[in-house]
């Protein structure tokens, strides 16, 4: 009895604590407006969200002993948040609620500061513009150092947007610690998707949605390894850069890497088949060809040109443009080259083009010069309207590097790499996408501690929606890894040209 | 039936026997002397002699006090073990908490054996003799500069382990102690291989009943369907780092056999006590006996411990030490003071003579026998972290930085490639980088100080700039980009182009034309002394002049400056005493005046120069 009516007394009074602290605020003689936004990270003031997106944790970055956050949807629900360690970490349930609330209208967020002694501070309202499009529900991304040539541990991994789940895909450290890249997937399909491992285990791996199988794509008639995949939209084909690549150090500060390739040539493979097959050329002039990219209806191919370099070539020199070719999917055939974007007569230089779903559309990145666009301060998104031609920057650029990019299932949602965060790391930003004059101001994959990007030393790479979770996991790699890799067979096209 | 007596039938404790008070009086006084003997002896040994092995450890591993870096050695068997380890190590930036730390840890280790010797009912005086010689291993491990705590704690945890699962006891509890073998595995990873069988000996030696027979093959499976479980559901590792880690972690390092020896000498441990009781029951003198042995261990060791020791290393860890610090002055005393055969050693004299602003008027006063070789390190695995340091004494920032990060990646973080990595982020004003870096070094113990100290520079630019290291590596870097290159000769010669100014690339110019002996080049360049702000020429540039003068008979242009009437009278006096020496190159040179040693001339005459030592070939850049 006595020893219960301790822990009685012991109970009373920590929740006296708890009340003491929670009242704190109340205890405040007055309220005084900031007239300002309050600072918080991630910035999320004025983004547009997806309805079905992970709750937005951020960190204030205000004076305070205490905070108050009331967060209230278009319909009215409200939730109150106290919290004395300035992070903000909303309930998973009572977020969607208010997304659930807010669709299609903004979701407000009040926030107002404490400090014993001093009049509380309440800031101008956040304000979250709420889309009725979803975003697709998973993100998939290469985790690594954002550095130079070595590494260690490397990992692919699929990150539920919903929440805050992360499921690896792919860790290095069971295949011999090879490195891996180019995840791609056929139309944010999760059951359709292959990526390339280098080293002890390398190879591509496709996966099927039941098999991961193992393959060598590279044949003799290849100058090197296939990388910088795109899957043909039919599943049949994936079209392949094969690049010579190399790297190189600057040594004035405002650069670190210089990554360019030697020659660099388009090659197809036929899944069905197991077969490689050129994309060759019937221009005279010899060129360096990459970062292909089909059309959603797969009648073209996209990538981006340039004019072989020679030895001892000016590396700020190079200048790709976005090209596009014709192609017939029942002969396996390609048409004539076409320029889309003549990126050389300005002087600059385009990598990564990607396409709507619907078609209409054409996203790529735009530098100074080559071809890796994430070592490139000055790389900005732009947009080409595929119907009318015209192009233009996109409104969602900064003053740091923006790279490579993605669309959603649905069209609505684009996640591109930015460094602006501290111009090193690249993570991944989602905007919503309605036409090029109406594009919303994107925000920073949430995460359950909001003040994670801060520490992070590692890159997100390659950042793709899924429609789905990924049914094969690290250890399926492992085990496939194992296996003796098929061999790709190589198919000479005589009549490439008959369109 | 008492509490705890355990079922006799199925009890695996060894019998008990009775001793006499006095014997065991006399015996524990024993115990305790030669313990006390072994601490005196660990402590001494380890506070003297232990600096260059602390040193090291402690600059091969940085310990945070941050969920981030726990969190990473709880994703793998083994790792807490480690964490704890690297916990300890933090502390070893001083010799004297490293040896009591150690010392400590030797201490536990015997007295974990002692424990061990009492549950098997160890009697026999050889006994007393056993428990002290894992100790005395372990002592003896430690000389070598890659046995970190971990393995120390490791081998006590296994210790501890086995006198848990092995007390006395009835049998459900024996089977429940047994059963938390995969807690075991996973705080101790692959130290409960060593577990698993020194349990399998000590029942097969000790055990009695069905007990002997049904626990060993528990434990068996048990060990099975864990391993299973942890490779196939828990963690994400490969099947070699599940069953090796972190005991065999180097797998061409001698270090493992050492290791397999302790682990052989632990599993064979009851059966050594075992032996030793049958064999010393028919020795008559046992007290005796058992002192003389104690006696042969301590001597061995003692023998052992100086004779693993390697002054050499120890040497150039102490010159290291200073490099880190950067008390260049204490680097060149060091280095004048016991010059050094080892190029690492050359190389850091020669960095600290280039920090000092004295590479080219003091380079001859310190051995020179690699050529220019010793100017920079190659950039291999095992050299890169000392390579770092020529190109931030050069100017080349982004290189410094560069391989500053590869380290980091590769190794995690160390101490010194942190602090790279910050003066670096500083100098090139990626202050939210830099921030990220202190941040992380402001959650150590021993680095916070430091940390703080650059903290203050952060988005404050003319800060840096006025800071006398930051600021002159500023007004050091080249003013156009190139691409640095695998040949640093050519790094140096860049940098030169593209910063005329920078006075420091040329000296190591003009260092490699010197101990590459190539008179004629450095005729063509002594014109450029005056443009860079030279009064006078660096002392052994004169030297190279006069000796240029002496063989071709032509004066070079000197482009405004004089030679010093004193390098002249030098000269002159090089050679009357050298015309007083006769006999071998050897005899020559114990019978030569400092004062004529010291000079260029005579590294022109007698300086042989090693072959390219270490120098990598042109590497393969290419990434795809």
């Amino acid at each position: 009895m006595k020893k219960s009516g301790i822990s009685e007394r012991v109970l009373i009074l920590i929740a006296g604590i708890f009340l003491a602290a929670g009242c704190r605020h109340d205890m405040a003689d007055s309220v005084s407006p900031a007239g300002r936004l309050p600072v918080i990270e991630p910035d999320y003031s004025g983004v547009t969200i997806p309805p079905n997106i992970a709750p937005l944790n951020f960190k204030i970055s205000e004076k305070g002993m205490h905070f108050r956050i009331r967060a209230t949807s278009a319909d009215g629900t409200a939730l109150i948040i106290n919290t004395s360690d300035a992070i903000v970490r909303f309930p998973v349930k009572q977020w969607k609620k208010l997304l659930d609330g807010s669709q299609g209208d903004s979701l407000r967020i009040d926030i107002t500061s404490f400090e014993k002694g001093y009049p509380a501070i309440k800031y101008d309202p956040v304000c979250m513009i709420v889309a009725r499009d979803p975003v697709d529900p998973f993100l998939c991304y290469r985790l690594l150092y954002p550095g130079y040539r070595s590494w260690v541990d490397m990992k692919i991994v699929q990150r539920s947007l919903e929440d805050f789940g992360e499921y690896p895909l792919f860790e290095n450290q069971l295949l011999d610690d090879n490195c891996v890249n180019c995840h791609s997937f056929n139309k944010n399909n999760p059951d359709r998707f292959l990526l390339h491992v280098r080293g002890s285990k390398g190879g591509t791996y496709f996966f099927d949605g039941k098999n991961l199988t193992r393959t060598r794509l590279k044949t003799p008639e290849m100058p090197a390894n296939a990388v910088y995949p795109a899957w043909h939209p039919s599943g049949r084909y994936v079209a392949f850069s094969s690049n010579k690549t190399v790297q190189s150090f600057h040594m004035r500060p405002e650069k670190n890497i210089e990554v360019y390739d030697l020659y660099s040539s388009l090659f197809v493979y036929d899944v069905e088949r197991n077969e490689m097959f050129a994309c060759p050329e019937k221009d005279t002039v010899k060129y360096m060809e990459t970062f292909p990219c089909w059309s959603p209806d797969g009648k073209y191919l996209y990538f981006c040109r340039t004019a072989q370099v020679k030895e001892g070539f000016d590396y700020m020199k190079v200048k790709y443009d976005l090209v596009r070719k014709s192609f017939d999917q029942t002969e396996g055939t390609f048409g004539n080259d076409e320029v889309v974007f003549d990126a050389l007569s300005l002087n600059k230089s385009v990598s990564f083009p990607s396409i709507s779903p619907d078609g209409r559309y054409l996203v790529f990145t735009l530098h100074d010069y080559g071809t890796f666009s994430i070592w490139h301060k000055e790389a900005d998104l732009y947009l080409i309207d595929l119907h009318s031609g015209k192009t233009g920057r996109m409104t969602i650029n900064s003053n740091e590097t923006e790279s490579y990019h993605s669309w959603s299932s649905n069209g609505r949602w684009l996640v591109f790499s930015s460094k602006r965060g501290d111009g090193l790391t690249a993570r991944p930003y989602f905007a919503y996408f309605v036409s090029p004059d109406s594009v919303g101001k994107p925000f920073v994959l949430p995460q359950k501690d909001p003040s994670l990007y801060g520490r992070l030393e590692k890159t997100f790479n390659r950042p793709e929606f899924i429609t789905g979770r990924i049914k094969a996991g690290p250890r399926d790699f492992a085990a496939a890894s194992d296996k003796e890799p098929l061999k790709a067979g190589w198919k000479e096209k005589t009549n490439n040209r008959v369109k | 039936m008492k509490k705890g007596q355990g079922n006799r039938k199925d009890d695996l404790s060894a019998p008990s026997k009775r001793v006499f008070p006095a014997i065991e009086a006399g015996g524990r006084f024993a115990g305790y002397l030669s313990v006390a003997l072994l601490i005196v002896l660990s402590v001494t040994y380890l506070s003297f002699f232990g600096e260059s092995i602390f040193f090291l450890q402690e600059n091969n591993s940085l310990f945070i006090f941050s969920t981030d870096y726990f969190q990473k050695f709880c994703s793998e068997p083994g790792g807490l073990l480690v964490y704890a380890g690297n916990f300890l190590t933090q502390f070893y930036f001083s010799s004297f908490y490293g040896s009591l730390i150690v010392s400590a840890l030797i201490m536990l280790a015997y007295l974990v054996f002692r424990r061990i010797n009492k549950q098997l009912k160890a009697e026999s005086s050889l006994s007393s003799f056993l428990v002290l010689l894992p100790s005395c291993l372990l002592l003896l491990l430690q000389t070598r500069y890659d046995f970190y705590p971990y393995y120390i704690l490791g081998f006590i945890l296994t210790g501890l382990w086995f006198l848990i699962t092995t007390a006395p006891g009835k049998g459900t509890r024996r089977y429940i102690l047994t059963g938390l073998f995969p807690l075991f595995y996973y705080l101790a990873g692959s130290f409960a291989l060593i577990y698993i069988i020194l349990y399998l000996v000590y029942c097969l030696i000790y055990g009695k009943g069905r007990l002997r027979y049904l626990l060993p093959t528990f434990l068996i499976l048990l060990s099975f369907l864990t391993f299973l479980l942890f490779k196939d559901l828990v963690f994400l590792q490969p099947v070699s780092h599940l069953l090796f880690y972190p005991l065999f972690l180097y797998e061409y390092s001698s270090l493992t056999e050492y290791l397999s020896l302790f682990s052989g000498v632990l599993i064979l441990y009851p059966l050594l006590i075992k032996s030793a009781d049958v064999a010393t029951s028919k020795i008559k003198f046992q007290p005796l006996f058992s002192l003389s042995a104690k006696l042969v261990l301590f001597s061995l060791t003692l023998f052992l411990l100086f004779r693993n020791r390697d002054p050499g290393a120890a040497d150039i860890l102490r010159i290291e030490r200073s490099v880190y610090n950067r008390e260049w002055d204490e680097v060149i005393r060091q280095y004048e003071k016991s010059p050094s055969s080892n190029i690492i050693g050359q190389y850091y004299y020669n960095l600290a003579l280039s920090e000092k602003g004295e590479l080219c008027s003091r380079m001859f006063y310190g051995r020179q026998s690699f050529g220019s070789l010793s100017l920079a390190l190659a950039r291999d695995d095992e050299q890169t972290y000392r390579a770092i340091y020529f190109y931030y004494a050069v100017g080349l920032t982004g290189e410094a930085h560069h391989l500053a990060y590869e380290l980091m990646v590769q190794h995690g973080f160390r101490p010194e490639n942190i602090k790279m990595l910050i003066k670096t982020e500083l100098i090139i004003g990626n202050y939210r980088i830099a921030e990220r870096y202190i941040n992380v070094l402001k959650k150590t113990m021993h680095y916070r100080k430091w940390a703080v100290k650059y903290e203050k520079m952060l988005y404050k630019p003319d800060l840096v700039n006025s800071d006398p290291e930051l600021g002159g590596k500023i007004r050091l870097l080249p003013a156009k980009d190139f691409f640095v290159v695998t040949d640093d000769s050519r790094n140096v010669d860049l940098l030169s182009e593209e910063n005329p100014g920078n006075r420091r690339a040329f000296e190591y110019r003009m260092a490699r034309l010197l101990l590459d002996k190539d008179l004629v080049e450095i005729g063509k360049e002594v014109r450029k002394f005056k443009a860079l702000g030279y009064s006078n020429f660096p002392r052994h540039v004169e030297e190279a002049i006069v000796s240029l003068v002496n063989v071709t008979g032509e004066f070079p242009d000197l482009g405004g400056l004089m030679i010093s009437k004193d390098t002249d009278q030098r000269f002159l006096r090089y050679f009357s005493d050298l015309k007083s020496l006769r006999g071998s190159k050897a005899q020559i040179e114990n019978g030569i005046k400092k004062a004529d040693k010291n000079t260029f001339w005579y590294y022109l005459q007698f300086g042989t120069m090693k072959s390219a030592v270490g120098k990598g070939g042109q590497a393969d850049n290419s990434i795809y």
